[in-house]
């Protein structure tokens, strides 16, 4: 488990120091979130508050004109459960350069799980509310995703900026038919955020919705008579729309990587992926930056690649 | 009369002369008195049944319409917190000082800040019962309330829905956990002051 949360931490941070440039305008700081007890309990980490919060940073740092801003070492003071003055969070924002302050709660409720958060403008200290809401099935990618555009637009409004509509982002999966003699080679999306896709090789041409932000797919190459797998870490961008790859010299593994279908540009690694002809157990999903929070929908262990035909 | 004569009156008195007759009765009457006696209390008369249920019904409709098409009467105490006049003399009396009003079985007080340091966020009027004990707070978006033995921290969206948060508490209209059995919770935004809440349908 600590593996899993330090990879998390890790890919994150990576991922944070690239992207999250402050801008002039609209800046949200997000700090720690607290989870419950019996919320960390039922995910199995220590960490859950830390890692909503890296994740909602960088989901936030997506949603132009927004931008997020790392909290740097000005971490305390600023307390779910306590009321933040309006002077203070003026002097929090000017420390971080935020117009916004950020942070939360994770709660399970029954058969709900439950993000609560607080947005403190940092001019005047008004703050305001929001939550999602899923059940067990629900990605917690997805619902950081959901709870990044609320929080986007509370922070819109408490800047003054006129409201911005954030869509979802797709992605497909590759086919090149074969012939009497050959297979049709198919590379498509298998699962999302731990969510696996029904008859993903019969579904390829099928669009796959995004929620705008960080995402964790898993994506399957299968010809036939051998199957190959890699797990990709995507940040979709509202509105866009992405397609899986493949190239595949023969005698040798296909690369499987996902690139934007406008700019034709990948948007990932070009990941050397290793066939495998029997069940091949897939380690990146419960190894990944998601794998705590999707471990849980995955029942009794990772996925299992179906074995060839 | 003095003692001594009361005594002597009362020895020499005797009891009244009945037929045996009456005595051999006298259990089976009063047996048939009781239980006719029962029936009358447990068993009106249905016509009379009726008629009570229809009056209580009439008076019903009648309340309920005059519930629901009232004006907040000027001197409400109940109405006046909840559409913001109590909330509005206060602030404009202690500006950026007031964090919260509540109103429970001791009266009216007032939650005071000792600075100007409360941020001028939504209104929010929650009503909350535990078994007998009624309360009313008024306060606002980012501040906390005392539920039991922990603060839980309202918060209203821009949608003007209230949440309760605290820990392992959460309150919202569509979901909650953490509450004790016997807690009933309302919760609304206060309108401003141009924007006057108008009566809600009764059912």
């Amino acid at each position: 488990m600590k593996t899993r949360s330090c990879v998390f931490s890790v890919v994150l941070a990576g991922l944070l120091a690239g992207s999250c440039s402050a801008s002039e305008g609209v800046t949200v700081s997000v700090f720690d979130f607290q989870a419950d007890g019996n919320f960390e309990a039922f995910f199995g980490t220590e960490n859950a508050g830390k890692s909503a919060a890296s994740l909602l940073t960088y989901d936030l740092s997506d949603l132009a004109p927004l931008s997020a801003k790392d909290r740097g070492p000005v971490q305390e003071g600023f307390d779910f459960d306590v009321p933040i003055a309006p002077a203070e969070a003026e002097r929090m924002g000017r420390a971080l350069g935020a117009t916004s302050l950020v942070n939360g709660r994770l709660l399970r409720a029954g058969t709900s799980i439950v993000i609560a958060a607080r947005v403190v403008s940092a001019e005047t200290g008004r703050t305001y509310g929001t939550m999602v809401r899923g059940d067990p099935s629900t990605p917690i990618a997805d619902l950081i995703s959901q709870l990044s555009i609320q929080i986007g637009k509370i922070t819109l409004v408490q800047n003054g900026v006129n409201s911005v509509s954030w869509g979802p982002a797709d992605i497909v999966g590759t086919c090149k038919p074969g012939s009497l003699l050959s297979h049709d080679e198919v590379a498509c999306v298998m699962d999302i955020d731990g969510r696996a896709i029904p008859d993903e090789v019969k579904n390829w041409s099928q669009k796959q919705q995004l929620q705008p932000g960080l995402h964790e797919i898993f994506i399957r190459y299968y010809d036939g008579t051998s199957t190959a797998g890699h797990s990709f870490i995507i940040n979709a961008s509202p509105g866009a729309s992405y397609e899986v790859r493949y190239e595949r010299q023969p005698n040798s593994n296909p690369v499987l990587w996902i690139q934007d279908r406008l700019s034709q540009q990948p948007v990932t690694k070009m990941a050397n992926a290793s066939v495998g002809g029997g069940p091949h157990i897939i380690k990146n999903i419960d190894e990944g930056p998601f794998g705590w929070f999707s471990g849980q929908y995955l029942g009794s262990g990772p996925p299992v690649v179906p074995p060839a035909k | 009369m003095n003692e001594p004569d009361v005594d002597t009156l009362l020895r020499g008195a005797r009891l009244p002369q009945r037929p045996d007759e009456y005595w051999d009765e006298f259990p089976s009457r009063v047996i048939r008195r009781l239980q006719a006696e029962k029936r009358g209390a447990t068993r009106p008369r249905p016509w009379r049944l009726g008629v009570s249920l229809a009056a209580a019904a009439a008076c019903g409709l009648v309340v309920g319409f005059v519930i629901w098409h009232r004006r907040p009467a000027p001197g409400g105490i109940q109405d006046a917190l909840r559409d913001g006049r109590v909330l509005r003399e206060l602030q404009a009396q202690y500006p950026g000082r007031l964090r919260a009003i509540i109103q429970d079985e001791k009266g009216m007080h007032t939650q005071l800040s000792d600075l100007a340091d409360v941020a001028a966020s939504d209104p929010v009027w929650l009503e909350i019962r535990d078994g007998s004990d009624d309360r009313v707070v008024v306060t606002f978006s980012g501040q906390l309330v005392r539920f039991g033995s922990r603060d839980v921290m309202v918060l209203s969206d821009l949608g003007g829905q209230v949440m309760l948060v605290g820990d392992g508490f959460f309150w919202s209209h569509q979901v909650s956990t953490g509450l004790a059995r016997t807690l009933q919770i309302r919760a609304e935004q206060i309108p401003s002051a141009q924007n006057q809440r108008k009566p809600a349908p009764p059912f």
